[in-house]
């Protein structure tokens, strides 16, 4: 009864809301269900505690804060925390940064599984597929910490290649610490690392497409390059769009510690980003209130985002997130 | 499905900044701030030192100046120091930091055993390892719960620190300030300096002092190295340079940095205090001067920038860890290397083995004033109790600071004999098993410590090298006028102010900026609460003379 509800919920994915069951059949529903309410209710507590629970957190950002007198006996600063915030020089600078960084992300990190996605999908051999796959899944499950040692011995001063050009008698390549490459790094390291990971929505979406369509266009002769144009792309578009939208909504989240353990070998000016910045002034500064307004800042421009894309989403007709 | 994920989203977005108030909910109370400091409080008295009268030193240290007394064997005869069983027999919990492996379990680790029967307690120990340290800290103090009986404190600026230990830690004053110390003999054996570096919170004592000699930050070198290159131990600023040149060549490089230098001014400090800056504030017209205004910081900025542009430094200095660093001194990649006074000790002079002697670099010019430490490692603080399980605790610390020379010191320092360590002709010899259970792996010694001595045990030449650069350098070294003073300024942002400076030393270091940059920097940290606190320093000075 469950998988049967389950398979129609499938087939008509667009299909009309159903009417909402009489009163005396949503008990009945309740017991039949009773499996699955189970299995939510784990991840349901984790977004009740770390999720919605932590929104009072948010308290923080008018409070100076201190955390052993706690948020009842802490003082009220008002709006003081953005007052001094949106004067604050350090703050802009790493916006800029994480802005710099999550615009280069969007552009080349975003496409980039989409790209591999549609590579492994054509390749022919079921064997060979799976096996590239798990391979470019690999590094995911590398921590920040082993990538960025690994990436400093490649790259570093004195690291593995500028030793061969040292020993061919060329000039080093100043890489690593040099704050005018940081930005195309980071943006490396996570396509290296999260690439393969990021491949399995997309392949979801392909394995979906019907064969037939790529039998009839190419019965009519079209191209591989036709056949991606004008079959796959549209198929797997709401995924795509989806994607992108959810991107959107986390633009200023582009990660703390791949970004953490490298701010020092540039400085501050370059390596800044704002959970960085969050990080130092309230852990590292005990500043907690000051750190809760630039987190709250920083979760008001991820909902405008996220908001706005989904508008844009639904103009050109596609389902977005959620419908409004 | 949809409306979750919007949810998530904002959830997430709110995630960076929860800090878990409901948790921090503890009792009301004052605002904690401003009442840490010493103005205007009755200071207790310094607790009275009464040096313990150990075996004869081969050359003699002097406290006022920070030379160390010179043992070159070990004594044959040993004192006891404490009179009878310390504990009650109670369970004791420890929280201390930990640079090393955690301790083997009590059951399978001879050492523990044997310390806990010593100290007449069933000892705990909750290990923090080093890299987790502030947010382990900050994160009890946040909590404001239950306290284990001893919490240990490094030096590591903790955001309100002095506050914290002042409402949720045992005052100790009446057990130990002036002569009341006298009831633990081995805490009274601790030099002044150790104590007016802990100094007092709001004129009482919260903490037992963890001792530590007087030189700080030291350039250590190859020394083997260096003579091969003929530089002399006495050098001047051109033979300096030109030693680092004559020392780096393919993949070896005269000196190495590591990250963690250049989050304050540790990585500056051998150039620093050779071109004469005063050790982090100078005290003019009872004003508090900053060094990095002075024209001899400029200076010795310009040396850093002329050791990165020679490229004679490893060349990935600031994303290598000080471990990373220590291996590339020990297998002869770099050179020298600053590092902690405490980095001459038996343990790593065993790493470098027979390879190269391990030496003490002098600063290269005779207007030098070395820095001297803050003279301790951190302190011990207790939860509070009642006075005579407070006096217990006390006592367990006393047992952990005995002297060189005493059978407790042997015990602590080096375990059970013919089971740790073995003794021939003046030398100790530690075993296999010592490497894995000793005062690192179980950090006993981080709650109470002895004063230290130069005592090398099979590198006598090392430790007289040591001793001959103490009594060398040490005369003209000065001290930090901050250490001991308390300051809410600091209290809460220290760690920030530490950091501004960290990072315009090392862009300037590396090129990133001229040195003339370096004005901006300061008006950065000024801005910063660099002023706010040269002012409440000078407050605390006022009312601690």
């Amino acid at each position: 009864m469950v998988t049967t509800r389950v398979r129609e919920t499938r087939s008509t994915p667009r299909g009309p809301v159903t009417a909402p069951p009489a009163r005396a059949g949503r008990w009945q529903r309740l017991r039949a269900d009773r499996i699955l309410l189970l299995l939510l209710l784990p991840g349901l507590l984790y977004f009740l505690v770390f999720h919605y629970g932590a929104l009072f957190g948010n308290v923080l950002a008018f409070q100076d804060y201190v955390p052993f007198l706690g948020v009842r006996d802490s003082e009220w600063v008002g709006l003081a925390h953005f007052e001094r915030m949106f004067t604050d020089p350090l703050f802009w600078s790493a916006v800029t940064n994480t802005v710099l960084i999550a615009v280069l992300q969007l552009a080349f990190f975003f496409p980039a599984p989409l790209a591999l996605a549609l590579l492994l999908h054509s390749i022919a051999g079921d064997t060979l597929r799976k096996f590239v796959q798990s391979v470019v899944y690999l590094p995911h499950f590398l921590s920040w910490v082993i990538v960025i040692a690994l990436f400093q011995h490649m790259l570093g001063g004195a690291g593995v290649i500028n030793g061969w050009l040292a020993d061919l008698g060329v000039g080093g390549i100043s890489i690593i610490g040099n704050p005018d490459a940081y930005k195309p790094l980071v943006v490396a390291q996570v396509i290296w690392k999260e690439c393969g990971w990021a491949t399995i929505i997309f392949l979801a979406a392909l394995s979906q497409v019907d064969e037939q369509m790529y039998e009839a266009a190419a019965l009519d002769g079209a191209s591989w390059w036709r056949r991606l144009w004008h079959v796959t792309l549209p198929a797997i578009r709401p995924v795509i769009i989806l994607l992108l939208v959810l991107r959107l909504g986390e633009f200023l989240s582009i990660g703390f510690e791949q970004f953490f353990l490298q701010r020092q070998s540039v400085g501050a000016e370059a390596g800044e980003v704002l959970d960085t910045f969050v990080y130092y002034t309230g852990f590292a500064s005990g500043d907690f209130g000051y750190a809760a307004a630039v987190g709250l800042f920083k979760g008001v421009i991820g909902i405008a985002l996220i908001y706005t894309a989904n508008k844009v989403a639904h103009r050109f007709g596609e389902q977005g997130v959620y419908k409004s | 499905m949809k409306r979750r994920s919007l949810l998530q989203l904002t959830g997430a977005g709110a995630l960076g900044i929860a800090a878990g108030p409901g948790l921090a909910a503890c009792s009301g109370g004052g605002s904690g701030g401003g009442s840490v400091g010493n103005a205007g409080k009755d200071l207790a008295p310094w607790p009275a030192y009464l040096p313990f009268a150990g075996p004869q030193p081969d050359a003699p240290g002097d406290d006022s100046i920070g030379v160390q007394p010179l043992y070159l064997n070990y004594p044959a005869q040993l004192t006891q120091s404490v009179a009878e069983t310390p504990g009650d027999g109670s369970e004791v919990t420890a929280m201390v930091v930990t640079y090393e492996a955690p301790p083997k379990p009590l059951a399978e680790n001879s050492y523990w055993q044997e310390i806990s029967k010593a100290l007449g307690v069933k000892l705990n120990v909750i290990v923090v390892p080093d890299p987790e340290y502030a947010q382990k800290m900050t994160t009890l103090m946040a909590s404001g719960g239950d306290l284990p009986d001893i919490v240990m404190f490094t030096n590591l600026n903790l955001p309100r620190r002095a506050e914290f230990i002042q409402r949720s830690c045992a005052d100790l004053t009446d057990l130990i300030a002036g002569d009341a110390i006298k009831q633990f003999p081995n805490l009274a054996n601790i030099p002044a300096y150790a104590w007016q570096g802990m100094g007092r919170i709001g004129g009482r004592f919260f903490g037992v002092p963890l001792e530590r000699p007087m030189p700080a930050n030291t350039m250590f070198v190859n020394r083997t190295r260096l003579d091969e290159v003929g530089a002399p131990v006495d050098w001047n600023h051109d033979q300096y340079m030109s030693a680092m040149r004559d020392l780096s060549s393919g993949r070896r490089w005269g000196t190495g940095w590591y990250k963690t230098l250049f989050t304050s001014l540790s990585g500056i400090t051998f150039h620093a205090s050779s071109a004469g800056a005063p050790n982090n504030w100078a005290v003019r017209d009872g004003g508090f001067v900053h060094t990095g205004t002075t024209p001899q910081f400029e200076q010795a900025l310009g040396v850093m920038r002329e050791v990165t542009k020679a490229a004679v430094h490893y060349p990935d200095s600031l994303t290598a860890s000080s471990t990373d660093m220590q291996n590339n001194f020990y297998n002869q990649t770099v050179a020298s290397l600053p590092n902690g006074f405490g980095f001459l000790a038996l343990s790593n002079l065993l790493k470098a083995g027979n390879r190269f002697a391990v030496g003490l670099a002098r600063p290269y010019s005779p207007q030098a004033t070395t820095w001297r430490s803050i003279g301790n490692f951190g302190f011990a603080t207790f939860k509070k109790a009642d006075p005579s399980r407070i006096t217990m605790l006390l006592r367990i610390c006393d047992y952990l600071s005995a002297p060189f020379g005493s059978k407790e010191y042997e015990l602590v320092n080096y375990g059970i004999e013919g089971k740790h360590f073995t003794k021939e002709n003046g030398v100790v010899t530690t075993t296999a098993l010592y490497a894995s259970e000793n005062s690192a792996t179980l950090p006993v010694r981080y709650i109470g410590t002895a004063p230290s001595v130069l005592h090398l045990p099979g590198f006598p030449d090392v430790a007289k090298a040591a001793h001959e650069w103490e009594r060398a350098v040490m005369p003209r070294s000065v001290a930090n006028p901050q250490n001991g003073l308390q300051s809410p300024i600091a209290s809460a942002k220290g760690g920030q102010l530490d950091q501004i400076l960290g990072d315009g030393i090392a862009a300037i270091s590396f090129g990133r900026k001229p040195v003339s940059s370096w004005k901006d920097t300061i008006s950065q940290w000024r801005a910063a609460g660099g002023d706010q606190l040269a002012e409440e320093l000078a407050k605390e000075y006022q009312a601690n003379a």
